[in-house]
């Protein structure tokens, strides 16, 4: 066992099938899943099914979790794989519509993309720039970066997650912030 | 042309230094400014933890979880291919007629056999009672 755990009894039970410690440690992790396949993904549409799908799996697959990694790091690094294939899917998806072009699909994106609930919340300029130069960054500079800064997990948890060294994740971090401040210097964000 | 020489190389030297120190000055205010950008970045990224979530998320889960273990059950099942299942029909009906036919065969012979012959096979007359299990008929055969 690596460290203690501050849910380890919750998820213990839940590792025995109880459905209340499954309820509570979905309560738990619900909000951070959900604002981290957020920040990720960039598109509130799919989220909820993203953070559905992420605890799906966790119910599945919390018997064989062995406490090796801190629970937060293991979840975070479900809900990064589900991520991934959505992002490997919507580049098939893409190829797809590119090669079947309909003008309506795209109106229909604009239109619900005007209706973004978060937006509605946080209509901050900066917070908008920040999510634009995310999008701008590689995703393993985007991931470090969401994972401290915003997830605010521990150098230790983004290792196990990301499974990189301490020492990458630091540089890599570094390296993202820079990217970031550079695109807000751009935007006249920040001076 | 000696004391000269010290004055150009003491302007020099000075030169020199207040050089390196502007150099310092201005790294110093570049890692400051990098350093007020960063915790800029960081204090705005926070916000983006937030997220609204529907209050009926977990009751969502739970639901779809239990659906869908019922689901596995029977796509299981219909995973299995046909053939596969006929064959363990098959081989089913065959182990019940193993099973079932030897003590029907045994029940009748049994039936057909008379209590005389059943009394020289032992070849005894103390054969009082009819010996029902196979457990009896060996304990007989060792006693005699």
């Amino acid at each position: 066992m690596k460290g203690q755990d501050e849910n380890s009894e919750i998820i213990i039970a839940a590792k025995r099938g109880d459905q209340q410690a499954l309820s509570k440690l979905i309560d738990i992790f619900s909000e951070p899943i959900h604002g981290f396949i957020y920040s990720v993904v960039g598109d509130w549409q799919i989220v909820e099914d993203l953070a559905q799908e992420t605890f799906l799996r966790m119910i599945t697959a919390i018997k064989d979790y062995e406490f090796r990694a801190p629970f937060r790091s293991w979840l975070f690094r479900i809900a990064i794989n589900l991520c991934r294939d959505h992002f490997r899917r919507k580049k098939v998806r893409n190829i797809i519509s590119f090669l079947t072009y309909d003008s309506n699909e795209e109106e229909l994106e604009i239109i619900d993309e005007k209706q973004n609930p978060l937006r509605d919340l946080e209509s901050k300029e900066s917070l908008q720039k920040i999510e634009q130069a995310l999008k701008n960054l590689p995703e393993y500079l985007r991931l470090v970066f969401i994972l401290r800064d915003i997830q605010e997990l521990s150098y230790e948890e983004i290792a196990d997650t990301m499974k990189w060294s301490l020492g990458t994740v630091k540089s890599r971090l570094f390296r993202a912030r820079k990217e970031i401040a550079k695109y807000l210097i751009q935007q006249g964000s920040i001076k | 042309m000696k004391k000269l020489k010290i004055k150009f190389f003491d302007s020099l030297k000075n030169r020199l230094v207040l050089k390196v120190s502007d150099q310092q000055m201005s790294e110093n205010g570049y890692n400051e400014k990098v350093e007020q950008q960063i915790a800029f970045i960081k204090k705005e990224a926070v916000k983006l933890k937030k997220y609204p979530v529907s209050p009926y998320f977990t009751q969502k889960v739970m639901n779809l979880s239990r659906t869908r273990q019922k689901e596995d059950i029977w796509s299981n099942m219909q995973i299995i291919p046909m053939p596969v299942v006929k064959l363990a029909f098959f081989s089913l009906i065959v182990m019940i007629l193993f099973l079932f036919i030897p003590s029907n065969n045994y029940n009748n012979f049994q039936d057909t056999t008379s209590p005389d012959s059943m009394t020289i096979l032992y070849n005894t007359n103390s054969l009082n009672n009819e010996l029902v299990s196979d457990d009896q008929a060996l304990q007989f055969a060792l006693v005699n």
